[in-house]
């Protein structure tokens, strides 16, 4: 079975949501762009602050193009849990940085999703910066008051918080008419402006909602097999999506899940549980299990919290606890 | 590809004057003469001290100042307690930082200093080994440097050694902000005046952190605007 962008002469989905692949100008937020790119180079921490799906990381993909070579790009949602920063540093100085541990100097660092990020690394992060390792640093999140950034690095980014606009309605469309490569309001148009105006307003303003909802339109005229957007195809809009829907266009518009799994694993595969605010290898290391704190064999109480262990009275059972919890 | 200057760049400078980034400049520990000094004479006894100070004052810049300072001098050991949750191993600190044969044979060096900066993550064993260290005389003397030392997790018995050896950071005071930024701008004296510097770090809570980026939004306005210097238009930008 054909699928509608093809029958309509295109190679890919014109509505793909994959920041890192297509190549469209960023659209709007001509301030922001220049505010930024001003605090990268002069060396601050900034947070660039909008909801989720409305261009973050395409507008971090635009900063990036400024700076060619010199950025490490982290995208937290998508890290795992256990990521050390200083090996991402070492990795960027090649092979000299493998063997001799060496961290480049004046990097800038990008770290999508801040909300994710475990606090041991905005730690880390913060010395990197300090010590002159990092030229400068950018987050990106929904919302600056509710990340759990240490009094420290919070101080450090004062003000440079950068909130991006939402798309005004002239700009939804040119996004659309970019992405479709068309001109508007001929009379064989696919689509009238009218029409992505209303498809922008019942998407509540959100870009990737924006993006998904022209999908599913394009899509329902493929289908009824006409040649134009109709208001018979705008009502698919009034059906509300399931999981498996999602699902489906997730896949389709190549849109980056991010599954919170109960299990985790690191990155060699090894098991890590969450205790705390640490992430834990119970086969390897020995952590309070109240706190999550490393401990000692011979901790009798925990160093970070003060829960005081169960003694263990057989032999063979201390050996057993040597790995893992130790039981508050 | 980014071909315009920045502000800074037009005015000749190649770094941003005001970045926060501790020891960027390695002249300034501007204002805090005194307790540098008294530092200095503690550090160079056998002694535990506690150096307090707020957010953004500038904890870190004196450090940097203290490590340059004893450098050919001293071994420092210096170590940033926040990055793992792990405790340190000293005994390979200390291995590390003996000289030619001594580390050949895994000899540890003595009447090092140990600076610890941010102590949040310390623990029972990174006290128990500075102690240890610390009367063995491998450390000649230790420093800390955090907020306060009351919040601190370092051990009780650490904070018997350190006694009434706390040295706080006071505040900056208005002269001593303008006498910062004087060195930052290295002589230019048509930027910005003296009454306009202190107005800035008024609106800054007389944090030198905050008081460093709000002079950078001030400068850069003015810049980007056209101006040649400060006007009041730009210190609004607050």
């Amino acid at each position: 079975m054909d699928v509608w962008y093809k029958k309509l002469g295109y190679y890919e989905n014109p509505f793909l949501i994959n920041p890192m692949k297509e190549t469209n100008d960023l659209i709007g937020q001509e301030k922001q762009l220049k505010d930024t790119i001003y605090y990268t180079q002069s060396g601050s921490l900034v947070f660039i602050q909008a909801p989720k799906g409305s261009g973050k990381t395409k507008f971090l993909r635009t900063v990036i193009k400024n700076f060619p070579g010199r950025i490490i790009y982290v995208n937290a949602a998508k890290l795992k849990k256990t990521l050390n920063v200083e090996d991402l540093l070492r990795r960027k100085n090649g092979l000299s940085g493998k063997i001799f541990g060496s961290k480049p100097r004046d990097m800038i660092l990008i770290i999508d999703n801040v909300d994710e990020l475990s606090k041991v690394n905005m730690e880390r992060i913060k010395f990197y910066y300090d010590q002159g390792f990092l030229r400068s640093v950018i987050f990106s999140g929904t919302n600056f008051k509710r990340i759990d950034f240490p009094e420290s690095m919070r101080t450090r980014i004062g003000k440079r918080i950068i909130q991006l606009d939402e798309l005004k309605k002239s700009e939804a469309v040119r996004l659309a008419m970019d992405r479709l490569d068309e001109s508007l309001d001929e009379d064989d148009s696919l689509i009238k402006k009218s029409q992505i105006e209303k498809i922008y307003e019942s998407s509540r303003r959100n870009p990737r909602m924006f993006l998904i909802n022209l999908h599913r339109i394009f899509e329902e005229m493929y289908f009824d097999e006409a040649k134009q957007v109709t208001a018979k195809h705008l009502k698919i809009l009034e059906d509300k999506l399931d999981k498996d829907d999602v699902k489906e266009l997730n896949k389709e518009l190549e849109i980056e899940e991010i599954s919170k799994e109960e299990t985790m694993f690191d990155e060699k595969g090894h098991r890590i549980m969450k205790i705390g605010e640490y992430y834990r290898r119970p086969d390897y290391e020995m952590f309070c299990g109240n706190c999550g704190a490393i401990v000692s064999e011979t901790d009798k109480q925990c160093p970070e919290c003060g829960s005081v262990f169960e003694e263990e009275g057989e032999e063979a059972d201390s050996k057993k606890a040597k790995k893992g919890e130790a039981h508050a | 590809m980014r071909k315009e200057k920045v502000w800074y760049e037009k005015l000749g400078y190649k770094y941003n004057p005001f970045t926060i980034k501790p020891g960027f400049f390695d002249d300034e520990v501007v204002g805090y003469d005194k307790e540098v000094e008294k530092l200095i004479k503690q550090l160079n006894t056998h002694t535990m001290v506690f150096l307090e100070g707020e957010y953004g004052q500038g904890k870190t810049t004196i450090l940097k100042y203290l490590i340059n300072e004893f450098s050919g001098k001293k071994k420092v050991i210096y170590i940033s307690r926040n990055r793992s949750d792990r405790a340190m191993n000293y005994s390979s600190l200390l291995k590390g930082a003996s000289k030619g044969l001594g580390r050949l044979f895994g000899k540890k060096a003595k009447n090092t200093i140990l600076i610890v900066d941010e102590t949040a993550k310390i623990n029972a064993s990174d006290c128990a080994q500075i102690e240890d260290y610390f009367d063995k005389g491998n450390f000649s003397s230790v420093l800390f440097i955090d907020k306060s030392m009351a919040e601190s997790r370092i051990s009780d018995s650490i904070k018997k050694l350190i006694g009434k050896n706390i040295v706080k950071l006071p505040t900056l005071n208005p002269k001593e902000a303008v006498e910062l930024v004087r060195s930052r701008l290295d002589g230019n004296k048509e930027l910005i005046t003296d009454d306009q510097i202190k107005k800035v770090f008024e609106k800054s809570g007389k944090k030198s952190r905050q008081f460093l980026l709000n002079m950078e939004d001030v400068c850069r306005h003015a810049v980007e605007s056209e101006r040649e210097a400060v006007s009041d238009e730009d210190l609004k930008v607050l």
